[in-house]
C-alpha cells in the first residue's frame, strides 16, 4: 500500500491504474462514472463533501504551497507581478484591477499575521502566498469551464 | 475553534444568499415547497408518510432464519437425513454442502403477548418482541453475497443501480441542513464485498450517495483542515473565497451550480462542526452508553454504530444503515464453518445494542417516525455444511421491522417445515422496498428516475406494499 505520495504518482485521472472495485474516492466524489457500467453522459454533482475535500485535503495544501513558490520564482518578489503569475498559471486569465487589489490585501494581511510569530521556519510571504493559492483552488472559475 | 457569535451567525445563516436561507428556512417548517436548485432541499412526499427516517441494520453475510426467529422442530426428527425440498443448485458451496439436514444449536421461547419466537442469543432483543414486526417468508434472488446485496440494497442483482438510501434522499431531500442525508456506519471489521458500490447513487447524481462515517477519528474524510492549517486561517480563506464566488456567480447569472457551489462551501463549513459533535457520543450520559452496551468489549462497537444511529436519526438524518459483519467469513453472520461459534458471537455482539436502539427511540418517542430495519441479504441452509456450518440460503428467510407505522408484536409468513421454501404470504425484496418507501410517503411505483432512455425504479417492475404489515 501506498503510504506517501510524490511526483511520481502524480499523473492525470485518465492515466490512474484502476481496480474495478476500488475506485479513488475522490475520483468518485467528482462523478467519475462507474466501472460496472458504461456511461452515456457525465454526471455533475455539487456535493459538500467535495468541498471538504478541496478545503482540507493535504494535496490541494501541497499544491497551493507549489504554486506559490513557482510563481515567486518566475515572476520575482514584486506581489502583485506574483500574484499575476499565479493567477495566470491558475487562471490563464488576468486578475484585473479589481481581482488584484482584493488579492494583494488579503496576502499582506496574512502575512503580518504570520510575521507576528517569527521563526527560522516560518515563511509569512510564502504562507499567506499559499493562502491565496488555496483560495484560487477552491474558486468557482477554477472548477468550472466558462 | 474560536468563532464570535456574528461570525457564527454570518456562517449559519446570512452570509450565502437567498438558496441557502431558503432551505434553512424550509428545514425549520417555515416554507413549504422548496424553490432552490440544491438538490437535497426536502420535497414533499407523494402522501402523508408515517415514517421520517429509517435504520436499516444490516446483518451482512446472512443469518440464519432457522436458528433465530424461524424454529423448525421437523429438523430434529430429519437430523443427520436429507430433506425432501432440497436442491442441489440451491447450494452456494457446492462440494460441502450436501442434504443432510441439520437441527438448531439454539433454543427458542415465545415472548411477549404476542408469543413470538427467538431464539436464546437474543435476550434482550426478546424483551421487545411486541415491537417486532417478523417476517418469515422473505425470498432473493441470488445466493451470493455480492449479488444479494446488491439487490437488498438496489432491487437489482446488478451493480450500478442506485441503493434505497439514495432513492430515498432523492425521492424526500434532506431534513438536516449541518449533515448528510443518507449515512453508512461500517462494522469495526470492515466494509461488505461490493464496498461502496452498497451505498452507490449509481446513475443518479453523487449528491445521493450514502456517506460513511468512520468509527474513529474523522467521521468524514478530510473533515479537519491539515495540522499546519488553523481554523482562524481557514475562516480567512473561506472569507475571499465567498467573496469570489460570489462575484463570479453575479457575472455568469445563468450557472444556477454556482450557488449551490456556494451554499455546498458553507454546509461543508458547518459539517466540520456539526458532524463532529454528531458523533462525539462521549456527550450522552453514562446510563445510555451503559444501555447500549459501550462498556463492554463485545459490544462497544455495534454499540456505538447504534447510538449514532439514535443521535444521526435524532438530527434529521434520513437514512442511516449499519452494517453488523465486515471483511468476510467469519467476520460476518457468514457461518460456513461452524454456525454456534459464529451466532454466538455475533448474536453477542448486536443483542443488546439493538435493544437499546429499539428502547431509546421508544422513550424518546422517536419509534413513531423511524422505520427499523433488521435483516442480511439472505439466509442460511437448513441443511449442514461440513458438519456444523449452513450454506447461504436465499428460498426462504427472516426480517424483521419495527416502529415507523409497522404493527409491532406480529409474525408474517411462513417457511415450509424445514425451513427451506417462503410458502405462505411470501415477500419478495421489492415488496419489502415498495413497503419501506410507503411508509415514508411514497408511491414506489411513482418515485421514478429517468436513465438512459427509461424511467427506472427501485422497485424495477414489481413490488407489492405488503399491507398487512401497517398499522
Amino acid at each position: 500500500m501506498l503510504t506517501s505520495e510524490g511526483p511520481a504518482q502524480w499523473r492525470r485521472s485518465v492515466y490512474i491504474y484502476a481496480k474495478r472495485q476500488l475506485l479513488m474516492p475522490i475520483m468518485e466524489l467528482f462523478d467519475a462514472p462507474t466501472t460496472t457500467d458504461s456511461c452515456a453522459e457525465r454526471m455533475q454533482s455539487v456535493v459538500p463533501t467535495q468541498a471538504l475535500v478541496l478545503m482540507n485535503d493535504e494535496f490541494v495544501e501541497d499544491h497551493a504551497g507549489f504554486l506559490a513558490l513557482r510563481a515567486v520564482a518566475e515572476a520575482g518578489e514584486h506581489l502583485s507581478h506574483v500574484i499575476e503569475r499565479m493567477q495566470s498559471l491558475a487562471l490563464a486569465k488576468p486578475a484585473g484591477p479589481q481581482r488584484l487589489k482584493q488579492a494583494v490585501a488579503f496576502v499582506e494581511a496574512r502575512e503580518a499575521v504570520y510575521a507576528k510569530v517569527p521563526s527560522p521556519t516560518n515563511l509569512p510571504r510564502q504562507r499567506a502566498l499559499t493562502d491565496l493559492a488555496h483560495v484560487m483552488f477552491n474558486s468557482s472559475e477554477f472548477i468550472y469551464i466558462e | 475553534m474560536n468563532l464570535t457569535r456574528r461570525r457564527m451567525l454570518q456562517l449559519s445563516g446570512g452570509g450565502f444568499g437567498a438558496l441557502a436561507l431558503n432551505s434553512l428556512l424550509h428545514a425549520e417548517g417555515a416554507l413549504s415547497a422548496p424553490t432552490s436548485t440544491n438538490p437535497l432541499a426536502a420535497h414533499p412526499p407523494h402522501f402523508a408518510p408515517r415514517a421520517k427516517s429509517v435504520i436499516f441494520l444490516f446483518m451482512y453475510g446472512g443469518p440464519s432464519h432457522v436458528d433465530l426467529f424461524d424454529p423448525k422442530p421437523e429438523l430434529e426428527k430429519w437430523h443427520g437425513k436429507a430433506i425432501p425440498v432440497w436442491k442441489p443448485e440451491d447450494a452456494f458451496m457446492g462440494r460441502k454442502t450436501q442434504n443432510v439436514a441439520m437441527k438448531s444449536y439454539y433454543g427458542f421461547a415465545k415472548h411477549g403477548a404476542a408469543g413470538i419466537d427467538i431464539a436464546e442469543t437474543f435476550p434482550h432483543l426478546a424483551r421487545c418482541a411486541d415491537d417486532l414486526c417478523v417476517i418469515r417468508s422473505m425470498h432473493t434472488e441470488s445466493n451470493n453475497h455480492g449479488p444479494a446485496l446488491f439487490q437488498m440494497n438496489s432491487g437489482f442483482t446488478q451493480a450500478g443501480r442506485p441503493s434505497m438510501g439514495s432513492w430515498v434522499t432523492y425521492g424526500l431531500g434532506s431534513e438536516s441542513e449541518n449533515l448528510p442525508a443518507f449515512v453508512v456506519l461500517l462494522d469495526h471489521q470492515g466494509a461488505p464485498v461490493n464496498g461502496a458500490m452498497n451505498w452507490s447513487n449509481g446513475f443518479m447524481p453523487a449528491s445521493f450517495q450514502g456517506v460513511p462515517f468512520r468509527s474513529s477519528g474523522d467521521p468524514i474524510a478530510y473533515l479537519t483542515p491539515p495540522k499546519n492549517v488553523s481554523a482562524s486561517q481557514q475562516l480567512a480563506r473561506l472569507d475571499l473565497l465567498r467573496q469570489w464566488n460570489e462575484e463570479y456567480a453575479a457575472a455568469n447569472p445563468a450557472e444556477t451550480s454556482l450557488a449551490a457551489r456556494i451554499a455546498s462551501y458553507e454546509l461543508a463549513f458547518r459539517m466540520q462542526m456539526s458532524a463532529a459533535e454528531c458523533v462525539d457520543v462521549a456527550r450522552e450520559p453514562e446510563s445510555i452508553r451503559k444501555l447500549y452496551g459501550l462498556d463492554r468489549p463485545v459490544t462497544q462497537h455495534f454499540g456505538r454504530n447504534c447510538l449514532l444511529a439514535r443521535r444521526l436519526v435524532e438530527r434529521g438524518v434520513r437514512f442511516v444503515q449499519l452494517y453488523s459483519g465486515g471483511n468476510e467469513g467469519p467476520k460476518a453472520w457468514d457461518a460456513h464453518d461452524d454456525l454456534k461459534k459464529n451466532h454466538d458471537l455475533h448474536c453477542a455482539e448486536t443483542d443488546q445494542p439493538i435493544a437499546a436502539l429499539l428502547n431509546d427511540l421508544k422513550a424518546t418517542g422517536l419509534l413513531d417516525t423511524t422505520l427499523v430495519i433488521w435483516g442480511g441479504e439472505f439466509g442460511r441452509s437448513p441443511v449442514a455444511e461440513n458438519g456444523k456450518g449452513r450454506d447461504h440460503h436465499p428460498k426462504g428467510f427472516t426480517m424483521w421491522m419495527a416502529g415507523g407505522g409497522i404493527k409491532g408484536g406480529m409474525v408474517h409468513g411462513a417457511t415450509d417445515e424445514f425451513g427451506y421454501n417462503a410458502v405462505e404470504k411470501p415477500v419478495s425484496v421489492p415488496d419489502l422496498h415498495a413497503t419501506i418507501l410507503h411508509q415514508l410517503g411514497l408511491n414506489h411505483e411513482q418515485l421514478t428516475y429517468r436513465n438512459t432512455g427509461r424511467d427506472y425504479r427501485l422497485t424495477d417492475v414489481s413490488g407489492e406494499v405488503v399491507r398487512e404489515l401497517l398499522v
